[in-house]
């Protein structure tokens, strides 16, 4: 009994975070059918955006908690939105999978841009992209002046390659400068950074049943995950942008002659699902103070398998889907036998693949997830 | 006038010439050293660079050995085996070195030794505790102790000198180096007349490490042994005392680095682990090292880099004796070590690895303090 209520509450806990990821996949999913893999990332960059704030600011621990869930939330949203703008918009009349292939890219970028500006090799990216963009400039020169033959590009216009290279010499530059910034900053070089929750909140246990206890940050990862779970509600089914937002989810041509921005319905979602996976990240970090550039993709992959288990598309789908796969995690990892028993084989490994186990049953069943709508067939 | 001029010209610039050529010629030995520099570990690769690369500059300062020049490229393995076989090979094919200190965790050097014994070239790992690592072949040397013998000393210090009866143990399944450690003291253990509770695995990556650590609590064991890396370490202290575990934590040497406390905290307080070199030895060699490293790089070594520096100690002895920067002389003569150094007398076994003690480190104010000593 006591260990049942322990994995169960661990299990929830570990449920939380997930819906909190995968509420964005579905929210995305459901405007452009987009599957945005980046998601996974954001959460680490809202993690690493705390981490910071917390490292350099001192302020009473109350204001610090809220300032650390919040700054990091608006800063994840307006990567967001700049992923969106950048990555994405281009693509929007494309067939789908060149935006899912972008989006894995963008995926791989943040986590290796975060990777990456962590010691030595923070220079180095620097003057990659200095080469990178060099290489553009000299290519439109050797086009325009000494009249290169460019078969592939019959009209070519060079102001094209102007926001490219643009974007190169900016990056190379935040690449270049920021070795000393992020020495400042106390990340120096350590593949890892712990996360101060001291600095945040002091630990308290409270006894529940016997020997079960609950901590106050498991107590506080449960209220701020309804909370935002809840105003969500409220945004998608109570105000004039949800309507929309559901609206775009039917029919995106009908709503645009509605004269509704859809443009701009679409990058309110971006900014939902992006400050949500962003809020998972501030309390993964304060619930597993250990900050990885990669500490995104195993979360990212379990949010979207969630996503899928509740209905891609379907917000309290994510939810539902999120919590069972925590709990689904954890009682799988308490119920295989471990290697101390007579066969000495070791089951625990076989706990990772169980979300993996989960998707493919629910593909074989139920595709459209517990939610989700059947496939209608389009006449 | 001017004809003398000239001719003294004429003749500065070809002795010039001559003496240049003489100086490109002025002997010189290259070593390579590789070390996780970023990555999981990244604490252990910076100390062991920083231990090696210090042993051999005092060298070079000292007129370097047997009149050649140490000349010595450092390389990052990333704590991966795929990124440490390519800087093994790099080293070996590009850089041409002679003999090569590294690397520190044991699934990479696994990786790296066999292509080092392929093209003939010694290394000397300075970390790597898995029997496994010097099996690779003849060419394959390391500066510490082996698994085995640390589970045993870990396994002797709870049943003995703690006096407990039970232990629990949770370990990393995809690692050689933890489930090695958790493998050998979950058999010594029950040999001395303990028992253990419970034997749990996890996979690697992961933080959260309730689940196994509420099955180990229903057991109640007196000690839990946690043979991992200093980050995994101080999460997993740290879930299993918000949880209400009391056992006392145990450990190996993966726990030494000063982030340890960093992540454990007050959980980690009051824990012991394994260890090969103390900085607050009296050994007056030991002593030197742990000023001159403080002089350089404005803190205390841990243990990685008083191993490097005995690694860079043993090579450049060999060097020495071999009077040769030929790979084969070298790994002769490094078979043949009698060398007192930092921990005392390394020699060799058959097996190519040292013979030597270890220490048992208490975590006590954010500080691992000696408690012990243990001898083979």
């Amino acid at each position: 009994m006591e260990t049942f209520l322990s994995q169960l509450i661990f299990g929830l806990q570990r449920g939380t975070i997930y819906a909190l990821i995968a509420l964005g996949y579905t929210m995305v999913y459901g405007v452009v059918r987009l599957i945005n893999f980046a998601y996974g990332e954001v959460f680490m960059i809202g993690a690493f955006v705390s981490f910071f704030l917390v490292n350099a600011v001192s302020l009473p621990q109350p204001i610090l908690v809220v300032l650390a869930l919040l700054v990091p939330m608006v800063t994840c949203s307006l990567l967001g939105l700049a992923m969106d703008a950048l990555a994405y918009r281009p693509l929007r009349q494309k067939p789908r999978l060149a935006a899912l292939i972008t989006a894995i890219g963008v995926s791989f970028f943040l986590s290796n841009f975060v990777s990456y500006s962590s010691g030595e090799t923070v220079r180095s990216s620097a003057v990659a992209s200095f080469l990178l963009a060099g290489f553009l400039i000299l290519y439109v020169l050797g086009v325009k002046v000494l009249n290169f033959p460019v078969k592939a590009t019959p009209n070519f216009k060079p102001i094209k390659f102007l926001i490219p290279t643009v974007s190169l010499l900016l990056i190379g530059y935040i690449f270049w400068i920021s070795k000393d910034l992020l020495t400042e900053l106390r990340w120096k070089g350590s593949s890892f950074a712990s996360y101060p929750v001291d600095r945040l909140i002091v630990i308290e246990k409270i006894p529940l049943y016997k020997s079960v206890y609950i901590t106050n940050i498991q107590i506080m990862n449960f209220v701020v995950s309804v909370l935002l779970m809840v105003v969500l509600s409220y945004l998608v089914n109570r105000t004039m942008t949800g309507m929309a937002m559901r609206a775009s989810k039917n029919n995106k041509d009908a709503v645009a002659l509605m004269g509704v921005n859809v443009n701009r319905i679409i990058s309110v979602t971006f900014i939902i699902g992006t400050a949500l996976a962003g809020a998972a990240g501030v309390l993964s970090a304060i619930t597993y103070p250990r900050l990885t550039a990669f500490m995104g993709v195993q979360p990212g992959l379990k949010a979207f398998i969630a996503a899928v288990l509740g209905g891609i598309g379907s917000i309290e789908g994510a939810m539902l889907g999120g919590i069972i796969m925590g709990v689904a995690e954890q009682f799988a990892i308490g119920l295989l036998p471990s290697s101390y028993g007579p066969s000495r084989i070791d089951f625990t490994p076989l706990a990772d693949g169980v979300a993996f186990a989960i998707l493919i049953v629910v593909l074989l069943l139920r595709p459209q997830g517990i939610f989700g709508e059947p496939p209608r067939e389009k006449l | 006038m001017k004809k003398i001029l000239v001719v003294l010209l004429a003749l500065a610039v070809v002795l010039g010439l001559v003496l240049g050529g003489c100086q490109k010629q002025a002997k010189e030995v290259k070593i390579g050293i590789i070390a996780p520099i970023s990555g999981e570990a990244a604490t252990f690769g910076e100390s062991t660079a920083n231990g090696a690369k210090l042993y051999f500059d005092q060298v070079n300062a000292a007129g370097g050995v047997e009149g050649m020049k140490i000349v010595y490229f450092v390389e990052d393995d990333k704590g991966d085996p795929t990124e440490g076989a390519n800087a093994y090979s790099k080293l070996i094919d590009q850089n041409k070195v002679s003999v090569i200190v590294g690397t520190v965790m044991s699934k990479v050097s696994l990786a790296g030794a066999p292509i080092a014994q392929n093209k003939g070239v010694p290394m000397i790992s300075p970390t790597s505790t898995n029997p496994a690592v010097t099996l690779v072949g003849n060419y394959i040397f390391r500066a510490c102790f082996i698994d085995p013998f640390q589970g045993f000393v870990a396994a002797k210090f709870a049943y003995n000198d703690l006096g407990k009866k039970t232990a629990a143990v949770i370990y990393d399944s995809g690692n050689d180096y933890t489930k090695g450690l958790a493998e050998v003291f979950r058999d010594e253990f029950s040999k001395m007349g303990g028992k253990i509770t419970a034997f749990e695995s996890y996979t690697a990556g992961t933080s959260d490490f309730n689940a196994q650590l509420v099955k180990i609590k229903a057991t109640n064991p007196d000690v839990l042994f946690i043979p991992n890396y200093y980050n995994d370490a101080g999460l997993i202290a740290k879930q299993a005392r918000e949880m209400g575990i009391q056992a006392i934590f145990l450990g190996g040497d993966g726990w030494d680095s000063p982030d340890l406390f960093k992540i454990g905290g007050k959980a980690i307080e009051g824990g012991f682990f394994v260890n090969h070199f103390s900085k607050d030895s009296q050994v007056p060699a030991a002593k030197k090292f742990v000023a001159d490293y403080k002089a350089k790089y404005n803190k205390d070594p841990d243990a990685l880099a008083a191993l490097a520096y005995e690694a860079a100690m043993i090579v450049v002895d060999a060097i020495k004796r071999a009077k040769s920067a030929d790979p084969k002389a070298i790994r002769d003569a490094i078979e043949k070590t009698n060398l007192e150094t930092l921990t005392g007398v390394v020699k060799f076994d058959q097996n190519r690895n040292p013979v030597k003690g270890a220490v048992i480190l208490e975590c006590k104010d954010g500080q691992a303090v000696y408690k012990a000593s243990v001898n083979p």
